[in-house]
């Protein structure tokens, strides 16, 4: 075999190599990085390891980096002399020998690089994030499709690097591991959990000491469940390089994933990849709407059409797993159509999992891991018995392992299918490429402005010159619009996710679930949308699951047996609303305050005083949803004050309005843009402001009447709408020179932030524009009552006021004049 | 405090490595690493931002972007004077600590003078005057033909908290020396 070869030359370079020869050195060097190749599998990592040493050691002596160059080449013969012991043993089936100490001449393993090692624990305590939440929603019961795919991602990314690092004994464990992960189609959460612990470990050992060895992985409880060592083994080696799509096996094993070869990746496969796409997009859609309405002939037919198609093309370019699946799906659809079978819900589902395997085999053309021999035969067998008239049970086609949504190559994020299809017409655009983009149109038309305006080339009287200013200022006016709108997409693609999610979820259930959808050609800055999934999917689910009750205690309380959820998004007072609506079972208002009381979040108030709107709020409060069991809360409340922080990290606002037996309403308000806010401009003295509009209820020049004064003129009140509110002078708590003393010359704006509510005094209002925010540079820090800047129309800064925080420092500072001081500590 | 040592700490076999650009502040000449500025503008309009420092004039808008502009005489301390023709911003990098994110920040200074070549074994380490003076933002005095450079630690200039100290400390002296002198 190759790596004996290898190891025999190589025994015999290290023999006769001399310290001061760098040629043979430098090809002893290299010799040793082969081996460490060939011998990188689980049976022989361990060699590898020493294999690795070995090559270092002779990379130090070549860099003069040993004291001893002659003791750290001996040792370098004695790591080939028992390199080569040690695959004779394995070999004949014997166990190796102890590897021997390189470290007498020259601590070979002395320091590991300090950088990587950092890099890799950074990369592990990411991993945790992402692993340990999931394995503790599958412990909840609330496992995802995609659940073991990304954990088994997450783990082949550490286990490479772990490989980097030479930490054969994590790489090992991690291995073990992953091929596990393959075989199961639920995530092992124990084993996962103990993986994680044992990774934590890890990290604090390698903390602590950067060199030590990591601490040994213990198999728990669960020792019994670690598949031997020789089922993964030959496989490894390719994983490691192939990211598991370029693995050979057996043809038949069902464990294996698919894998097209020999292919020819020109015009017709691109253009076979794009359309396919677009006929399972079709497909899908048509089949959603074909549950409502299971005899539409056309809707059938549209589906029939779109697996007619694929199959037809694959055929074509020979490639024979799409062939096959198509082919079952056409036929069921067929039998369909002549009115043979009727499509229930079950066979509908088969069809949909035939899309989701579909578009997997497509990904799998593109490299992508495919779905496994067993999953697609398994399905295909389904197909056809469904074609042939056995009946599917409703919901229960649990024979077919759930399609894994395997997009590890994709935006580790987004399990989007219409993301996924629609890669080949769109581009991944770093953020910051796109905000310079918008930043310098923006300044593009401040300077044109500038330009146009300029007095000399006013007085130029040549029309030529005129038009074609005019013409500039168009384009610009133009690719402003563009680039703004490069931030803006619908909420189309999300909804349909959506859709999708509530009918897995509801036919998980057992329950039958309406899903009704209104404004989903809203359109909403990218960044918002991506980060609104997550706490939708939440809400959603939740609705789903505990929200819309089962169908008997439905019927039992004269409600309509199949359930509503209403997803609609609309625009209200520039910003969009987000409602999601459930006719389900409601909250209940005792248990949560029970709950909070248990909490201590309610304080020395009397419950009875609380509304019920609070209450129900009251899940959205941290602390509360870490109760162990919260679906003791007619269900609501996992995770909920995760989905409020997410949702006013956008600037939006998260609530929920509920009745008991009626249902409930989340409301999720979000800004337009994350870079753009509703602005009022306004003046005091020279300086200029942009207040948000949103915190603005009303503006007025009050009259001596309106204004009260406390503790002497110390203090201000006016009188708005019956209410009295105090009266905040921006000139004092900005401590400027300038401005209107006068409140009767003055304006007074009427502010809310979150309920708290003041009066602003300001000289005038300038007007009313949008403004794209910016940071005030790095080197200010954060300032109390300032938000931001904006660079207004004729290319000046203006700062943005944070008015809950003007408001919080105002009533501190209280109102007196001069009260406020230039902070000069 | 400073030693050669620090003076090479830029790009290491840069050609501009021992560059500085001299400006003046009254009758003192100084010196920036040529390699931390990005720039030199006129003075633009600056909008001030309330509850910041003094030496704070406020914020620009550079090309879109928002930078923070600070005046170095308040910052040393020195009496303001009237803006000129001469007096201009220099946009310069700054490194929040050892490895941190370069921002730029704008410095108003007198004048802008020239770019000098200071080799290394002109740079003396800065004279400790003990007291109240802190020399800690002084890389050292470098002497060029027959003048003394004061070659600035930009970092520590437009970072250090502690200055802001010496800035009122040599403010309270020169009003002591005025009320003594009355």
């Amino acid at each position: 075999m190759h790596r004996e070869d290898l190891i025999e030359n190589l025994a015999k370079q290290t023999a006769m190599c001399d310290a001061s020869d760098l040629n043979s050195l430098a090809a002893l060097h290299e010799q040793f990085e082969k081996l460490r190749d060939a011998l990188d599998d689980p049976e022989t990592g361990r060699l590898a390891g020493t294999a690795h040493d070995a090559g270092e050691l002779v990379e130090r002596i070549v860099l003069r980096e040993v004291a001893d160059a002659e003791a750290a080449l001996e040792d370098v013969r004695k790591a080939a002399a028992f390199l080569q012991e040690a695959l004779e043993a394995i070999a004949s089936g014997e166990s190796p020998p102890e590897s021997p100490d390189l470290s007498s001449s020259s601590n070979v393993r002395a320091s590991r690089d300090p950088e990587l090692v950092e890099a890799w624990t950074q990369s592990v305590e990411d991993a945790i994030g992402e692993i340990e939440p999931v394995a503790l929603r599958a412990e909840q019961g609330e496992c995802q499709d995609d659940d073991v795919a990304e954990v088994r991602r997450r783990i082949h990314t550490i286990k490479g690097e772990a490989g980097v690092l030479s930490l054969v004994d994590a790489q090992k464990v991690l291995h073990d591991f992953e091929t596990e992960l393959d075989a199961c189609e639920e995530l092992p959460v124990e084993r996962t959990l103990a993986i994680v612990d044992w990774l934590r470990a890890c990290i604090s050992s390698l903390q602590s000491d950067p060199d030590g060895d990591l601490p040994a992985f213990d198999e728990g409880s669960n020792a019994a469940s670690i598949p031997e060592d020789d089922g993964g083994a030959s496989v490894s080696a390719d994983q490691e390089e192939g990211g598991g799509s370029s693995q050979e096996g057996d043809e038949s094993d069902p464990n294996e994933p698919i894998v097209f070869e020999n292919l020819e990746h020109d015009e017709n496969m691109a253009d076979f990849l794009s359309e396919s796409r677009e006929h399972i997009a079709n497909a899908e859609g048509a089949l959603l709407e074909l549950e409502e309405n299971p005899t539409d002939g056309e809707l059938i037919n549209t589906v029939f059409r779109a697996f007619h198609t694929i199959k037809g093309v694959a055929g074509f370019l020979h490639l024979d797993p799409i062939v096959r699946l198509a082919h079952s799906a056409e036929f069921l659809l067929d039998a369909a159509r002549k009115q043979t079978v009727t499509l229930t819900s079950g066979t509908i589902d088969l069809i949909l999992k035939s899309c989701d395997q579909m578009a997997r085999l497509i990904e799998a053309i593109e490299g992508a891991s495919g779905p496994l021999r067993g999953e697609l035969d398994s399905l295909i067998r389904l197909l056809d018995d469904a074609a042939a008239g056995k009946e599917i049970a409703s919901g229960t086609p649990a024979v077919v392992s759930a399609p894994k949504k395997n997009k590890a190559g994709e935006s580790g994020g987004g399990d989007n299918p219409n993301r996924a299809r629609r890669r080949d017409q769109t581009v991944k655009v770093s953020t910051t490429r796109m905000d310079a983009l918008v930043d310098m149109v923006g300044e593009l038309v401040i300077a044109q402005q500038m330009v146009v305006q300029d007095p000399t080339i006013q007085g130029i009287n040549d029309q030529r010159v005129q038009r074609n200013l005019t013409h500039t200022g168009k384009i610009i006016r133009d690719l402003q619009e563009v680039a703004m709108s490069l931030r803006m997409v619908t909420l189309k693609a999300l909804f349909q996710k959506m859709s999708r999610l509530v009918r897995d979820v509801s036919s998980k259930a057992g329950k039958r679930i309406r899903l009704e959808i209104e404004g989903e050609d809203t359109e909403l800055d990218r960044t918002v949308v991506e980060e609104i999934s997550d706490p939708l999917v939440h809400m959603i689910r939740n609705a789903c699951d505990h929200g819309i009750e089962p169908e008997e205690e439905r019927i039992r309380a004269g409600k309509p047996a199949i359930g509503t959820l209403a997803l609609r998004a609309y625009h209200r007072g520039g910003s969009i609303v987000i409602e999601v609506a459930d006719d389900g079972r409601g909250l209940d208002r005792e248990k949560i305050l029970k709950k909070a009381i248990e909490r201590g979040l309610v304080g020395d108030r009397d419950p009875a005083d609380i509304s019920d709107d609070e209450v129900h709020n009251m899940i959205f409060l941290p602390g509360f949803s870490t109760a162990e069991k919260v679906t003791d809360i007619s269900g609501r409340g996992v995770g909920m004050d995760v989905v409020r922080r997410n949702i006013e990290a956008l600037r939006g606002h998260v609530e929920i309005r509920s009745k008991k037996g009626e249902g409930s309403t989340f409301y999720m308000r979000l800004p337009l843009t994350m870079a753009i806010i509703d602005g009022m401009v306004v003046r005091v003295g020279t300086q200029r402001y942009v207040v948000p509009t949103l915190n603005i209820e009303q503006s007025f020049r009050p009259t001596p009447e309106q204004i009260h004064t406390v503790a002497g003129g110390r203090g201000e009140m006016a009188m708005v709408r019956g209410s009295l509110l105090a009266v905040h002078r921006l000139k004092n708590l900005f401590g400027l020179r300038e401005g209107e003393d006068d409140l009767t010359n003055a304006l007074l704006l009427v502010l809310d932030a979150n309920g708290d509510r003041a009066c602003l005094v300001v000289d005038e209002i300038l007007g009313q524009q949008q403004v794209v925010i910016k940071n005030l540079g790095r080197g200010l820090g954060s300032i109390r009552g300032v938000s931001g800047g904006a660079i207004l129309g004729d290319g000046r800064v203006a700062p943005i006021l944070d008015v809950s925080g003007l408001l919080a420092s105002a009533a501190e500072q209280g109102t007196q004049p001069g009260g406020a001081h230039v902070d000069g500590s | 405090m400073s030693t050669d040592h620090e003076i090479s700490g830029g790009v290491d076999g840069d050609s501009n490595e021992n560059k500085f650009l001299s400006f003046c502040l009254g009758d003192e000449e100084f010196g920036v690493e040529i390699l931390r500025i990005r720039e030199i503008i006129g003075l633009i309009d600056i909008t001030p931002i309330p509850h910041t420092p003094d030496y704070v004039k406020g914020v620009i808008n550079l090309r879109g972007k928002i930078i923070p502009v600070i005046e170095l005489r308040t910052k040393f301390g020195l009496e303001s004077v009237a803006y000129t023709e001469e007096t201009c911003v220099i946009v310069v990098e700054v490194a929040d600590g050892p490895d941190g994110e370069m921002f730029q920040m704008g410095v108003i200074v007198d004048s802008v003078r020239e770019v000098i070549d200071v080799p290394r074994d002109k740079v003396e380490p800065a004279p400790r005057f003990g007291g109240s003076l802190n020399t800690g933002y002084i890389m050292g005095m470098g002497k060029v033909r027959d003048k003394v450079l004061i070659l600035l630690d930009i970092d520590k200039v437009l970072l250090d908290q502690e200055l802001e100290s010496l800035a009122h400390a040599s403010r309270s002296m020169d009003e002591a020396r005025e009320t003594a002198a009355a």
